[in-house]
């Protein structure tokens, strides 16, 4: 009967905890003129030209059709004051395929592993920029090689690039909690449980800057937080 | 109204001015002494002297002059010894009064009272040395010791002055020839001191306080060191700034002032001035005018004194006292009348050796 | 007789009088005794105690919330009990110990006759030793006899007294067991409290107490006071007081008695502690409170106990105010050593870091000395062992260069022309511009002109081969490595150089073009270096600095020069060398250029132009300006302060004069030749107080050997380095020495920026870097910034060269390095990761349009002669510890190779054959490496 009781109660509790957060979605969206797409020329490394057949253009503004914004990152600046995090354990991929850096937007927690890889036969090398965290500035020669890399301070955002192939670059949003999320295609994002509180949420856009909005989340309902760049 | 009145008081310091008051008020002392001793002009010019210093205290150069650790005691010296003096004189006075009723002196009657020793002198006494005691120790409480700076080879102060005792010959130093001022009138003033109870062997008036009877004796002190002692050591306290240029009692030391020199010799007034000629090369024919100057002073003239107003004088004194009091009346005179001609006419030296490095 | 009942005197009055007189006396006594006793220092170590007091209290009960209550009332719980138990059984305790006492009596008694009989057994035993060794043998032999009986005796005693302390032991630890506990757990409370116990002893050291007043009283306080005078006798250092030097003792620690103590920092005066501990003070630091005192840095009567008397000097009036109303603080005047401010402490450093062209922590002086050097203040005064160079432009060819109406213009006010020029004001200043003055000021003007144009020497000229682009130019000025010298276009980075604007309405093409191509040609002894520009490069440049004119300079009139004023001049002149007659018929012979000419050779002797400007005809002229070898110990009498209202310190008397050099002249009535003629700089206060601060470090101080900071001979060669890096200004594009390069900040892309010098001196070969500082070659040619050629003397370039090997503690061997030893095998692989690392994608030699500044790297070719091996190594390794923010990336992270199978994976191993192979390159090697093909 004890036991029971105990393990009703420690249900409950899980329960409630679960039913004590919520979830947050939205949408980045544009208005105006989308900026012209400039094509990247990779006639400096034979292999790399090699590998596309198509122009590929630079991913500094990414409109997608239904006039969103694809490459934001979305974050929550303020409410999580006080609170830890345990850093998440599963690696967050960052390749370079085809002298190109995917995904051109990610995030990843403090001390969470970001396993870089190097999917192409040419040199790359990954340098960090960071300036909370050490910087660093890899070397990847041989194809397929792995290195893990972790990032030990929060900082928003962690520009990353390649000094051999002045195109390339991406970013990194480091934080230190899991609630974050990335743009995509359709432009929207969703942020999950997310303890009840109101928060301050930030969008961010490397060409576009910075937006913010407030959010309630109560139990169990899901909340919604959009917002809205312009050109 | 005071600006008016300080700037008075700036003029008539100046060393001429400060000498021929000095003067009269000496010749006004001897004239009159029963009048000047009597309390109510002693009292009224004691006042003034007091009201003035606290005038000038508020001044800030004067209050700070005044006020300075080692200059207290020189303020204090005028007073003393202006009580003093008056005190003297005030007894004299009596006694002339009663010698003149024909009774005897004051000192007389006293003279017939005999007292112990002790208690009516040796507790005055004690009484006095615990007094004095307190004083000094008050003294030393209130007012600190003047200290200076490090002595510093490359800097000397300015105005560099002796210690109050030998200001009066630095003072004299103006008009003098170190030689003079520094050697010669000190050991005369010494030796002369020295001489007087040889010179002056009248046994007449010993033992009490007179002045009918001693006129030109004590005037001759009186002047000797009121004037040519006193005054020039309150001078060279207080009216003696930066490079030895005269300041008035109120005017601020500034040490640019600029005061032109230009005394002539009597040897340039005689030969360049007067017959219009060069200077002779040959220093004793230069200093010719000079020397018969002297000659006539200190030769010519106790001899004329001698023949006509001294005559009785020197018959009482025996000529060896008589040439040795008229010597050194002379030698005193020669100070005030230096002083004149330095005033009057510019002079430098009357006699000017620069050769031998001697200039009188 | 005398009479029955004498009455001169009323003794009872007299009486009176002496009471009074006694009682006077007595108060006057004790007043002494007050006075002497109540000083103003045993004033402030009260309030130290009191201050330190309550510190120690609120720090005791800090440490009393740490102490585990619990424990310790568990712990007093057992010790009442243990006490408890004690008391019950008192009577056998004592029982106890009353026979313990007797059996220590018995001891004492038994260990004494021990001792007695091993004592007879030595001086036995030394008689017989004695007589033995003087063949005495019948004197020894009762010796011997003795002492064998005695030894008995003594193992017999030996025992005893065993025995006994046995008992002993025994009968302490029979009382041990009832008092063993309390003792146990008392030291066991003990230890808890200890850190309180520690700090209650602190607070009973400065709790007053009645004892403690009794002991400072008047007239007791020689016996053991508590309010002591503390003073350091400063062993090497002295006082000099004019005819004598005396040990210096500084007594400022009797009032500053916190000033050693961290945790004092936030203290009221005088107890706080010193800034900077590690630095000064304490016993770690460079400079020990035990060897320097107090009175060295800071000036002051170190004797002195008192406020006043210590000569403290206030900051400000506003400071001076406060401290006369809060003190009554009064400025000695009688002690001419008096405290620094201190806004100008740094001054006193200048005494013992001789030698050195920084002086380390002390930045307010560095800048003052750096700024002294950059505007030419040697160029008028002397300071003994500062090495001078002259700071203007070279005049000797000026014909060649500007025209006469522009040298007038210049010369009234050369601000009107370049508003950040450096070229003080030296016509027209406070002290002459009264009309009479301002027609002096226009003749002379007109005269210098006269003189400069006339005695130059012409030179040949260059124009521009081809027409110049002035866009072109004004990218190249910006991207060539000018803006590492110059301010351009608002670029302004460094202002070593002049600023390049205006000079449309200033010189000639063909000069500026000439110039551009061989400074040195048109002046030799110029700082500026050659950028090995080409003649296209040159004619760019020129067109577009020449297209930048000053319309309003261009537009300034000149005054009017009399022709009067001129002859009057020139009169003046002549007389000071002959008589007015013979200067007015001298006069007659001279034509109006030929007067102009005179006065302007005259003038300039006057001026002093040759300071800092080379002029034709006043080479071996000698310095104008006032001596500053030891200003800063010149006695303040004999600085004139004039009618102006500054404070009276020196301090303020300098300040105020390089603010306004010719301010001292005001209210004074002087002749134009007899004025104050240093020219005015409008220096900022910061630059003036800076300025000051070096002034007053200036002094004559004899400081023993021992106790300056004596540079070793490494530190001399770096030292004359530095002074080279400073004059030519290598830190205006470089990072070297601790200063980053000042360009750097204007650019973005690192990848641009000219490289940073730390560790040069452990990367490159000395031969490479003193050819290479001879004669720049291209090492990265992706930058545009350009190393200029500063045709350096030989004995610079062996200075730079050593400096930097001692930045890096490399000694400076001129030897060129043994290639390390290597295998065939090392070789191969070396080659072979060369080709998988694909090294030669950034280390090609040939720029590839299409990619940026960042993209490539220096040419390996170079490596062989230039670099270090071991460099290399560590470079390898990991690039970014090397040199932050490098392109390079690591390929050996953390030790972790990415080709396992290459020399078993090892990364030290793979490091080394890559370093191997690079030292044993062949450039045709480079043509025949091959660019690896692409793997799908």
């Amino acid at each position: 009967m004890k036991k029971f009781m105990f393990v009703l109660m420690a249900g409950l509790f899980v329960c409630s905890q679960a039913a004590l957060a919520g979830n947050v979605t939205g949408s980045a969206a544009f208005s105006g003129t989308a900026p012209a797409k400039t094509e990247i020329v990779m006639a400096a490394d034979p292999t790399c030209a090699s590998l596309h057949t198509e122009p590929v253009y630079t991913e500094e503004a990414v409109v997608n059709s239904n006039n969103t914004l694809k490459n934001v990152f979305v974050y929550v600046k303020t409410g999580l004051e006080g609170k830890t995090f345990p850093a998440a354990t599963t690696p967050v991929s960052f390749d370079q395929n085809g002298c190109h850096y995917m995904p051109h937007v990610t995030g990843v927690m403090v001390g969470q592993p970001l396993e870089i890889i190097n999917s192409d036969s040419t040199l790359h090398n990954v340098h960090s920029l960071a300036k909370e965290s050490k910087e660093f500035n890899l070397g990847m020669p041989i194809k397929g090689m792995k290195i893990k890399k972790t990032f030990e301070k929060p900082e928003i955002m962690v520009k990353m690039k390649c000094d051999v192939h002045p195109w390339m670059n991406a970013y990194v949003g480091v934080v230190s909690n899991p609630f974050f999320a990335v743009t995509g295609e359709d432009g929207s994002f969703e942020i999950k449980d997310l303890p009840a509180g109101t928060y301050t949420l930030a969008a961010w856009h490397e060409t576009f800057g910075e937006q913010t909005a407030e959010v309630t989340v109560a139990d169990g309902q899901p909340a919604t937080a959009n917002f809205s760049f312009s050109g | 109204m005071i600006e008016v009145f300080k700037e008075a008081v700036n003029q008539f310091s100046s060393p001429v001015a400060i000498f021929t008051t000095g003067i009269l008020l000496l010749a006004l002392f001897v004239a009159l002494p029963a009048l000047m001793t009597s309390p109510l002009v002693a009292g009224a010019i004691g006042l003034l002297t007091v009201a003035f210093f606290i005038f000038g205290y508020f001044d800030p150069h004067f209050g700070e002059m005044v006020a300075r650790p080692d200059n207290i005691p020189i303020v204090g010296l005028i007073f003393i010894f202006g009580f003093f003096t008056w005190y003297a004189m005030r007894k004299a006075v009596l006694n002339d009064a009663l010698i003149a009723a024909g009774k005897p002196p004051k000192e007389k009657e006293e003279s017939e009272e005999k007292v112990m020793v002790f208690p009516y002198l040796i507790y005055i006494e004690f009484v006095v040395a615990l007094l004095y005691a307190a004083g000094l120790v008050f003294w030393s409480l209130l007012i600190k010791a003047p200290l200076e700076d490090p002595a510093n080879p490359a800097l000397s102060p300015n105005p560099s002055k002796a210690p109050w005792y030998f200001l009066g010959l630095q003072e004299m130093l103006v008009y003098f020839d170190p030689w003079l001022a520094g050697v010669l009138f000190p050991t005369i003033i010494i030796v002369g001191l020295c001489a007087i109870p040889y010179i002056d062997n009248d046994p007449k008036t010993s033992g009490y306080y007179c002045f009918r009877q001693r006129r030109w004796g004590i005037t001759a002190f009186l002047g000797g060191f009121w004037l040519l002692w006193i005054l020039l050591i309150l001078m060279g306290t207080f009216l003696r700034g930066p490079n030895w240029n005269f300041f008035g009692p109120f005017e601020e030391w500034n040490l640019h002032k600029v005061v032109p020199l230009v005394n002539v010799n009597l040897s340039e007034y005689f030969y360049l001035k007067w017959l219009g000629i060069g200077l002779p090369k040959n220093w004793f024919l230069r200093e010719l005018p000079g020397f018969t100057g002297l000659a006539a002073y200190f030769w010519v003239i106790p001899t004329l004194l001698e023949k006509t107003v001294f005559k009785k004088l020197q018959e009482r004194m025996g000529t060896a006292r008589y040439h040795i009091l008229i010597l050194l009346a002379l030698l005193m005179l020669a100070l005030p009348i230096k002083m004149y001609l330095r005033w009057a006419f510019n002079l430098k030296y009357l006699v000017a050796i620069p050769e031998f490095f001697f200039n009188i | 007789m005398p009479p029955k009942k004498p009455s001169l005197y009323s003794l009872d009055k007299t009486t009176v009088a002496f009471a009074l007189a006694s009682v006077i006396l007595v108060i006057g006594l004790v007043w002494m005794v007050l006075q002497d006793s109540t000083r103003e220092w045993k004033g402030w170590q009260r309030k130290f105690m009191t201050y330190m007091h309550e510190k120690s209290v609120a720090e005791r009960d800090q440490t009393l919330k740490a102490v585990n209550q619990g424990e310790l009332k568990r712990l007093q719980t057992e010790l009442d009990q243990a006490k408890a138990v004690v008391k019950e059984r008192q009577k056998d305790i004592r029982k106890a110990q009353k026979e313990l006492d007797i059996i220590n009596t018995r001891q004492i008694k038994i260990k004494t006759s021990y001792q007695n009989l091993k004592q007879f057994q030595d001086s036995d035993r030394y008689y017989y030793e004695e007589d033995e060794e003087h063949h005495e043998k019948e004197k020894a032999e009762p010796y011997a006899k003795a002492m064998e009986a005695r030894a008995k005796e003594i193992a017999e005693w030996k025992n005893k007294l065993e025995d006994v302390e046995a008992e002993q032991a025994a009968k302490q630890s029979e009382i041990n067991q009832w008092t063993g506990k309390v003792t146990e757990l008392e030291r066991e409370k003990a230890r808890l409290e200890r850190d309180v116990t520690t700090v209650e002893t602190k607070i009973k050291n400065f709790t007053p107490t009645l004892a403690k007043e009794i002991l400072n009283a008047p007239m007791l306080d020689f016996i053991h006071p508590t309010l002591q005078v503390q003073q350091i006798v400063v062993e090497k250092l002295q006082d000099d007081y004019y005819f004598a030097k005396a040990q210096k003792v500084d007594r400022c620690i009797t009032c500053h008695l916190g000033i050693d103590q961290k945790g004092l920092e936030d203290a009221p005066q005088p107890f706080r502690t010193h800034p900077n501990l590690d630095l000064y003070l304490s016993s770690n630091s460079p400079h020990k409170m035990e060897e320097f005192g107090c009175t060295t840095c800071h000036g002051g009567s170190g004797q002195s106990v008192s406020f006043t008397t210590a000569a403290h000097t206030p900051r400000s009036p506003a400071q001076a105010a406060e401290w006369h109303k809060k003190y009554g603080w009064e400025s000695l005047d009688y002690w001419a050593d008096k405290m620094l401010p201190l806004n100008h402490v740094e001054a006193s450093c200048a005494k013992c870091h001789t030698g050195a062209v920084e002086v380390p922590q002390a930045p307010q002086l560095n800048e003052g000395r750096r700024l002294a050097a950059e505007f030419g203040c040697f160029g008028c005064h002397k300071v003994e062992g500062v090495e001078r160079w002259k700071v203007g432009p070279d005049l000797q060819h000026i014909q060649s260069k500007l025209d006469a109406d522009w040298i007038v213009r210049w010369l009234h006010n050369p601000k009107e022309f370049r508003h950040s020029t450096k070229m003080p004001q030296i016509f027209d200043v406070e002290n002459t511009s009264d009309p009479e003055s301002l027609d002096k000021n226009a003749a002379a003007i007109a005269g210098i002109a006269a003189y400069l144009m006339k005695h130059s020497d012409p030179i040949a000229l260059t124009a521009p081969s081809a027409a110049g682009d002035s866009e072109k130019g004004k990218k190249l000025v910006e991207e060539i490595g000018c803006l590492g010298c110059h301010t351009s276009q608002g670029f302004s980075a460094n202002h070593h150089g002049p600023e390049l604007t205006g000079m449309g309405s200033k010189v000639k093409t063909d000069w500026l073009f000439s110039w551009l191509k061989d400074p040195k040609h048109y002046s030799p002894g110029t700082r500026m270096p050659n950028l090995r520009l080409s003649d296209q490069e040159a004619a760019d440049i020129t067109a577009f600095l020449m297209s930048d004119r000053n319309e309003k300079f261009e537009g300034i009139r000149a005054p009017y020069v009399k022709p009067e004023v001129v002859s009057s001049m020139t009169v003046e002149f002549l007389s000071s060398t002959m008589r007015h007659e013979d200067a007015e018929k001298k006069l007659t012979e001279m034509s109006p250029e030929d007067q102009l000419e005179f006065i302007g050779s005259k003038m300039i002797a006057h001026q002093g132009c040759f300071g800092c400007h080379d002029i034709k005809g006043f080479e071996d002229a000698k310095p104008i300006g006032v001596e500053l070898t030891y200003e800063g110990s010149k006695d303040l009498s004999k600085f004139d302060f004039g009618f102006v209202n500054v404070p009276r310190t020196k301090q303020d008397w300098i300040a105020q004069k390089i603010r306004n050099p010719r301010g001292y002249d005001h209210g004074k009535v002087k002749p134009y030749f007899e004025k104050l003629k240093m020219p005015h700089f409008g220096f900022t206060d910061e630059q003036a107080n800076a300025l000051a601060t070096f002034v007053l470090s200036l002094q004559k101080a004899d400081i023993p050997m021992d106790m300056r900071k004596t540079l070793t001979e490494t530190e001399k060669e770096t030292e004359t380095g530095r002074l080279i890096v400073q004059k030519m200004n290598c830190q205006g594009c470089h990072t070297v020495d601790g200063v980053d390069g000042r360009v750097r900040a204007m650019m973005t892309d690192a990848g641009a920026m000219p490289p940073v010098l730390t560790g040069e001196g452990k990367k490159v070969k000395e031969a490479w870097l003193y050819h290479f500082l001879k004669a720049p070659v291209t090492i990265r040619p992706w930058l545009h910034y350009r190393m200029p050629t500063f045709e350096f003397h030989d004995k610079d370039l062996t200075s730079l060269v050593s400096y930097f090997n001692h930045l890096s503690d490399v000694p400076a061997r001129y030897v060129a390095d043994e290639l390390p030893q290597t295998t065939p095998e090392m070789l191969k692989e070396g080659k072979n990761l060369f080709e998988q690392l694909q090294c030669i994608k950034c280390h090609k030699s040939n720029p590839e349009p299409g990619l940026s500044a960042s993209f490539l790297a220096p040419d390996l070719v170079m490596a062989k002669n230039r670099l270090r091996p071991d460099w290399i190594l560590d470079w390898l390794k990991d690039p970014q510890a090397v040199q932050e923010g490098t392109m390079m990336p690591a390929f050996w992270p953390e030790g972790a190779s990415p080709l396992p199978d290459v020399l078993e994976g090892s990364a030290d191993k793979q490091v080394q054959a890559v370093r191997d192979y690079l030292m044993a390159f062949h450039p045709e090697e480079e043509k025949k490496a091959p660019v690896p093909e692409t793997k799908a």
